[in-house]
């Protein structure tokens, strides 16, 4: 491809939470409709139907509903294999297509019961909330795993429900969201003046700048265009952050080639 | 998305204006007493208080139909 940019990416780090990448030789477009797509159009997995049996609890039906929707459940095992629920050919649930969940927990003692992830059983152990996902650690379950509180109970309250999780992404709803945040820099010393500093000197250094301490903006080149960006991928948990780079990258690829065939249909059957 | 929730379809009331009701007229109910929490069972025609403690205010149980919810 003769005017393709040759563009490089490097893994600065890598964890359990995030991943930090460069890259290089790229369009900025190209870069942010990484970003964008890393945020909305990753498919994940989340409970999108709630049925509720018994609700003595201090909170609506539909506020329960909307909080367990928002549990981040452990995605990266089945997301590949299940279908959207639209696609299917099931009419209502079937394991292709979704996950059962079911909680039933009543509080017969005096003191306050906490209602957490942890209650929330699942039908496949594959796919269980992002708390109860049993750390591989050496030191075993030392670490103290806060689980996702839903609601308090008193004496005699009861919430028994039956839900259903499917795939989805984040434009449809912001609970199939996989990351928390995605950092996106570029040009951290201001050469292109993409922005305009009242006071130069106020601003603190970026952690990629490549000024000396007493410079506090470089000279001004009208030449350069934006060309190495920053990002930094951090997960909730629902997929494992390289997961969701290469997720997004597929995705991105479906929708050109997507768009590109579409097109040469538009091309074959001009005048 | 549509915010109401779904009923359970066989459950719905026929529309019929002339319904032939195959439930006993008057139809008892179970409702509970607001002060000592006991389960009365009521027709349409009985006084409204609870036969325990004479509390004046009973409430409805909650439905027995299926409601599903979006978690939206």
């Amino acid at each position: 491809m003769p005017y393709a940019n040759q563009s490089t990416v490097h893994v600065t780090d890598l964890n359990e939470e995030n991943i930090k990448f460069i890259i290089e030789n790229t369009d900025l477009s190209v870069a942010n409709a990484i970003r964008r797509c890393m945020i909305a159009e990753t498919p994940t997995i989340a409970i999108d139907s709630v049925q509720i049996d018994s609700n003595t609890t201090v909170l609506f039906d539909e506020f329960l509903a909307h909080r367990i929707g928002l549990i981040p459940l452990y995605s990266e095992e089945l997301v590949d294999k299940m279908n959207y629920h639209r696609d299917c050919a099931c009419e209502g649930f079937c394991p292709q297509c979704s996950v059962e969940f079911t909680l039933d927990v009543r509080n017969r003692e005096e003191q306050t019961r906490n209602i957490t992830s942890a209650d929330l059983m699942t039908s496949n152990p594959h796919l269980v909330p992002v708390t109860s996902k049993a750390k591989n650690d050496d030191e075993g379950q030392d670490h103290f795993i806060e689980h996702i509180l839903i609601v308090k109970l008193r004496q005699g309250q009861e919430l028994r429900l039956k839900a259903h999780a499917r795939k989805g992404f984040g434009k449809e709803h912001a609970k199939w969201i996989p990351t928390c945040g995605v950092s996106f820099e570029y040009d951290p010393d201001n050469i292109l003046r993409h922005t305009i500093y009242p006071v130069p000197e106020e601003w603190p250094h970026s952690e990629h700048t490549e000024l000396s301490e007493h410079e506090h903006e470089a000279p001004f080149d009208a030449n350069k265009i934006p060309n190495k960006f920053y990002f930094n991928v951090e997960s909730t948990g629902a997929l494992k952050p390289e997961t969701i780079v290469l997720s997004c990258l597929n995705v991105l690829k479906q929708k050109l080639s997507n768009l590109q065939t579409l097109l040469k249909h538009e091309t074959l059957e001009g005048p | 998305m549509d915010k109401t929730p779904i009923h359970d379809p066989s459950m719905t009331p026929l529309p019929s204006t002339t319904t032939a009701s195959n439930v006993l007229q008057p139809k008892a109910m179970i409702y509970i007493c607001g002060e000592c929490h006991k389960e009365n069972e009521l027709k349409s025609t009985d006084v409204i208080r609870c036969n325990e403690c004479g509390y004046r205010i009973l409430y409805k149980k909650r439905t027995k139909r299926l409601i599903v919810y979006d978690a939206r």
